[in-house]
């Protein structure tokens, strides 16, 4: 399956929701081919078009299906490249590449040019003996985006380039990493923090060595999230009060930034600390003690799919006003 | 070896832990299909290497968090 999406596919993988309803070239583009597939149509339970799609780019789709099975993802991926070389044999015409498009206003690339980009990782831990609930999924892992704006990058160095000083890391960058970042979604998706949920959250650097234009960094801080409230602990599950979730970590990263060019050259931050409670979509409705849980942030890689944008509602992630 | 609740964040279990938590080059064979991330780049490429798209489209994206 790795060989056929790599070798006889342009592979895409995005995230749909905007898509579904966004009013622009790509997003007429995407409802063409979606209302081809397997949800074409369909609007109960919900409106969702999600799934795998293999089609021409001209739009013509050649088979989907929405499916978490191999073999019925690869039987997919054959019926559409036969569809394919029907196309081809019957002499279709060459697709035609589009242009540029005037993007809807309320889906701007917001990517950060020139600032600091980070790819999240996060992974329990192992729990001790005898926790009242063991763990059953040690192989779920999960992962994230982290954007910073080039503005926001100086934020994370002290004023002075001298071993021993410090900065506190200023309100709009501790509260990004708390509220959209220091979440347990090691198993599926959940919801960020609200400004509220976080109880209390601390972010320091200190220069701890200087090497000609390289500065070495030691971050530091602490965060507490939590939250009490009315809501599913799993999908189409009833909503009922008293719900509960949190984590709490504390966070070590050691930082290499090159004054001369201006970029961080190495970005190692680590959150460890416990997470309770589930939410609809994060899969612990089975696992709702407090365990202890893990999360990495390091420098991404430049490749396209390292341009995935942060899973958060990105007007809230960058603190923007409403329209 | 990863961090206990009562061990201090230094250097060492800070390399251990995060080495537990980075997933192993098995787990991400996945990740070694050359994604694109933008469905309108995507279609340019198809149609510069007259190729068909084979998209994963779900609501959050599947190369982050759902």
């Amino acid at each position: 399956m790795i060989r056929l999406a790599s070798e006889s596919f342009i592979p895409l993988a995005e995230n749909c929701t905007p898509l579904q309803t966004q009013q622009d070239a790509k997003g007429e583009f995407f409802r063409l081919v979606a209302e081809q597939g397997h949800y074409a149509g369909r609007t109960v339970p919900s409106p969702t078009r999600q799934g795998q799609y293999a089609f021409t780019a001209d739009g013509t789709l050649l088979a989907s299906v929405n499916t978490r099975d191999a073999e019925t993802m690869l039987g997919m991926m054959h019926r559409a490249l036969a569809q394919w070389e029907t196309r081809a044999e019957a002499g279709s015409e060459r697709d035609m590449a589009a242009g540029d498009y005037e993007r809807d206003p309320r889906h701007p690339d917001r990517y950060p040019v020139g600032g600091l980009v980070l790819k999240q990782t996060m992974r329990d831990l192992p729990r001790p003996e005898g926790h009242p609930s063991p763990q059953v999924r040690p192989e779920a892992v999960n992962f994230d985006y982290v954007w910073f704006t080039a503005d926001e990058v100086r934020d994370f160095l002290p004023g002075s380039m001298q071993v021993g000083a410090r900065a506190e890391l200023p309100a709009r960058i501790v509260r990004r990493l708390a509220r959209f970042h220091l979440l347990d979604s090691v198993r599926g998706e959940t919801p960020p923090w609200r400004d509220e949920d976080v109880r209390s959250a601390t972010m320091t650097t200190e220069i701890v060595a200087v090497d000609g234009d390289r500065v070495q960094l030691l971050l530091e801080g602490a965060v507490e999230n939590s939250q009490t409230g009315t809501w599913a602990i799993a999908p189409y599950q009833e909503r009922r009060e008293g719900r509960e979730r949190g984590y709490t970590c504390r966070l070590r990263g050691e930082l290499t930034f090159d004054t001369r060019r201006g970029v961080f050259e190495r970005f190692d931050l680590l959150a460890v600390g416990d997470r309770w409670g589930g939410t609809e979509h994060n899969n612990r409705q089975d696992d709702l003690p407090s365990s202890p849980m893990g999360i990495v942030f390091q420098l991404a890689d430049d490749t396209p799919a390292d341009r995935t944008p942060p899973h958060a509602n990105l007007r809230d992630y960058f603190d923007l006003a409403a329209d | 070896m990863t961090i206990q609740r009562s061990e201090p964040l230094d250097e060492r279990t800070f390399a251990e832990t995060i080495a537990f938590i980075t997933p192993r080059a098995e787990e991400m064979l996945w990740a070694s299909i050359p994604w694109q991330a933008d469905l309108w780049e995507a279609k340019q490429l198809a149609a510069a290497q007259n190729k068909p798209i084979f998209a994963w489209m779900m609501n959050g994206s599947p190369l982050s968090c759902v």
